[in-house]
């Protein structure tokens, strides 16, 4: 089922939410809402859920407007952070509870019930109550029950959450190829961007309730619109200096007290047409920064911290009053105080307005959305 | 030893004030029901002395003319108020309150509070002038131009009603408080869980929110059984077990009557005293039922969490 939501606002008393949204999905599409905590992640998918009544604003399911529709109406399938599993059900009376309010026959029920169960891998477990089962096993009867009635669409709010580190990677994985194999359109709620890299098809970022950005996750990666979603997709997050953007007769250069930088044509031009202020915010990547022999090096930086990952070590430098952190094969050969020449990969150098923070790469009329 | 001993001292007002207030006048109570103390022979008798001991009362209550209708009248007194208005219109009351908003939900709460605060004498008072003959009374000022009722004072000819409504609003208020705030820490992700599954609010009381009031739901069910069969000051006040030879006499009133007055004969403080012990037993043999019937053992059953 299609979802396209329009101009959607929610006002809790003076708190604004959800603050003009807009966002379309595709039939079968699996969508991350991403964004720090308190953001409205929730609150849109209350509402998508038919729990909050929008403030203003329109959501359609297919050409359908829905804004007015109960729950009960909207055919949807929800897993909770919290699982809300009914403590005093049974994992069979909890999975087979949407049926039972559908008032379908018994005998169809034990069917549809032993089935999604057996796919969840909990078809042993459907005598027991909630408080007998382990954090896993009720994450999964949590989404067998979202499952059972063969929603339209499934709402996902942070699920996975509250699992420990390993079940969690699993359950990533479980979600992602079922929701590939059934190709119910999902939305899926997290403030975990790895979560929202390797499971969504495309990524809607939202900060105070703002739709920041909405993409692919390697056009967020690679082409961040605005300073924040630079700063909150990827980990350890992008280095950003504030520096002079000038342009010469040989090509474009950034710089600043400690280094100068020559950036690609291409890049600079198209800063150009956006009409780049003098002083811009430069990103880079710590996996764009390397350590380098002191003659290919753009600048001269100290070691400050060395924070060792297993394959990398995520190194800080400092310099002026800067810093900078780079990923560096491990082992790293160096000391901290030690003086080290850094170069900067300038084909993956990022600009942004500092004024307005959004980035003056963007091709096109520069309009994001 | 000073560290052991502190405990002790912190405990022993209450254990004094508990010793001297209940344990003791439980232990002479369960005495004097042995006994035929009254006020004429009041410092003669050795009631403390096993030699005067003897089932006599006991054997007097249970050959009682009246003792089936003072049962029958209890019985109906404790299975009406509770159910209609103590556990019945309590949940009525909390389920509203909770499903509208949530400031008018509580000033809906507090107005229900009012006859529980308000002094029994006073309270007991308005239902006499409501139910006051006509022209007087409001409810016959009201019941008469629809062409209901005879205009009599109402206490005499319907005292049931009132006695059952005196005390059922009074009632109902202990239950709605503990309901309500059971159902508001019922959580949210529960609810809209069940929205989402298709439920109607109804769907939902009945399916979700109900079932976690099991617990108070108990509680409720036996505190306030304990306290109906022990109660009678709002009868006592309001027909004193009337108009009708024993029409609204009940045990605890009884017991009361026998030990406190001289309505029949003299004060029997023995008699009386063996009134009170068996309205004490029916109560536990009432607790230990509905312990059972809500099935207490299952509530504390052991979970059986195993790894993925
Ligand atoms: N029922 C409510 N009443 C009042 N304010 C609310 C309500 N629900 C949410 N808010 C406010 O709206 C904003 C967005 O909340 P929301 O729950 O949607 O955030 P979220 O993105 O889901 O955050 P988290 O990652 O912590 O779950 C917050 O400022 C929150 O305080
Ligand atoms: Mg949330």
């Amino acid at each position: 089922m299609k979802i396209t939501i329009k101009a959607l606002c929610k006002l809790f008393g003076k708190v604004k939410a959800v603050d003009n949204l807009a966002l379309e999905i595709r039939d079968g599409e699996f969508v991350a809402l991403l964004g720090p905590s308190g953001c409205g992640k929730t609150t849109t998918l209350l509402m998508l859920a038919g729990i909050y009544k929008p403030s203003s604003g329109s959501i359609r399911f297919g050409e359908k407007v829905i804004n007015h529709l109960t729950p009960k109406e909207r055919n949807i399938g929800m897993v909770f952070q919290s699982y809300a599993l009914y403590p005093h059900m049974t994992t069979f009376d909890n999975i087979s509870y949407p049926l039972k309010l559908k008032k379908v026959h018994k005998k169809e029920m034990m069917k549809r019930v032993q089935a999604t169960a057996d796919m969840m891998g909990i078809g042993e477990l459907l005598d027991r109550k909630p408080a007998e089962l382990s954090g896993g096993q009720q994450q999964r009867v949590a989404v067998a029950r979202a499952l059972v009635k063969e929603p339209a669409i499934l709402l996902f709010d942070e699920p996975l959450s509250n699992l420990d580190a390993k079940l969690r990677l699993r359950m990533r994985g479980e979600i992602k190829r079922l929701q590939e194999s059934l190709g119910v359109t999902s939305v899926y709620v997290t403030h975990d961007q790895v979560e929202a890299m390797t499971m969504a098809s495309r990524i809607a970022v939202m900060n105070f309730g703002v739709l920041q950005t909405y993409g692919s996750p390697n056009q967020l990666y690679d082409h961040p619109d605005t300073v924040f979603v630079a700063g909150f997709i990827g980990a350890p997050p992008m280095n950003f200096l504030e520096m002079r953007f000038e342009e010469r007769d040989d090509g474009f250069y950034l710089g600043s007290q400690a280094l100068e930088i020559r950036i690609p044509d291409e890049r600079g031009a198209q800063a150009k047409q956006n009409d780049v202020p003098q002083r811009v915010i430069m990103g880079s990547r710590p996996e764009d920064v390397s350590v380098v022999a002191e003659r290919d090096g753009d600048f001269k930086a100290e070691v400050y911290l060395i924070e060792p990952l297993g394959r990398e070590d995520l190194v800080t430098f400092r310099f002026d009053s800067e810093e900078i952190r780079a990923l560096t094969p491990a082992p790293f050969h160096g000391q901290i105080g030690e003086t080290m020449s850094l170069k900067l990969d300038k084909e993956k150098v990022h600009l942004f307005n500092p004024e307005t923070k959004v980035s003056v790469l963007r091709s096109g009329n520069g309009g994001s959305s | 030893m000073r560290g052991q001993l502190a405990p002790y001292v912190f405990l022993s007002p209450t254990l004094v004030l508990v010793t001297l207030f209940f344990f003791i006048p439980l232990v002479m109570v369960f005495i004097l029901s042995f006994t035929n103390l009254d006020m004429t022979n009041f410092g003669i008798l050795e009631w403390w002395s096993p030699a005067n001991w003897s089932l006599d009362n006991y054997i007097k209550i249970f050959t009682n003319r009246f003792f089936s209708k003072i049962l029958g009248n209890t019985i109906m007194y404790v299975v009406l108020t509770l159910t209609v208005f103590n556990v019945g219109l309590a949940l009525v009351i909390a389920l509203i309150t909770t499903h509208i908003n949530r400031r008018a939900g509580f000033a809906f709460r507090v107005l229900w509070f009012l006859p529980r605060i308000t002094p029994v004498v006073v309270y007991i008072m308005m239902w006499k002038a409501l139910a006051g003959p006509a022209p007087m009374g409001i409810i016959n000022s009201i019941l008469g131009p629809l062409g209901i009722g005879s205009g009599k004072y109402l206490l005499n000819t319907n005292p049931w009603v009132f006695i059952i409504l005196a005390n059922g609003f009074i009632g109902a208020s202990f239950g709605m408080i503990l309901f309500s705030s059971a159902i508001e820490a019922i959580p949210k992700d529960y609810l809209m869980a069940s929205k989402v599954d298709g439920a109607t609010t109804w769907q939902t009381i009945r399916y979700v929110e109900l079932p976690a009031l099991k617990w108070p739901l108990l509680f409720v069910t036996t505190y306030q059984t304990l306290s109906l069969l022990t109660s009678f000051q709002q009868i006592m006040l309001l027909t004193d077990g009337g108009p009708g030879l024993y029409q609204t006499e009940v045990w605890a009133l009884t017991a009361y009557h026998r030990a406190l007055t001289s309505y029949f004969g003299n004060t029997q403080w023995g008699y009386g005293a063996a009134w009170s012990v068996v309205l004490v037993i029916i109560g536990i043999v009432m607790a230990v039922i509905y312990l059972r019937v809500f099935k207490f053992g299952e509530l504390v059953e052991e979970p059986k969490i195993d790894q993925l």
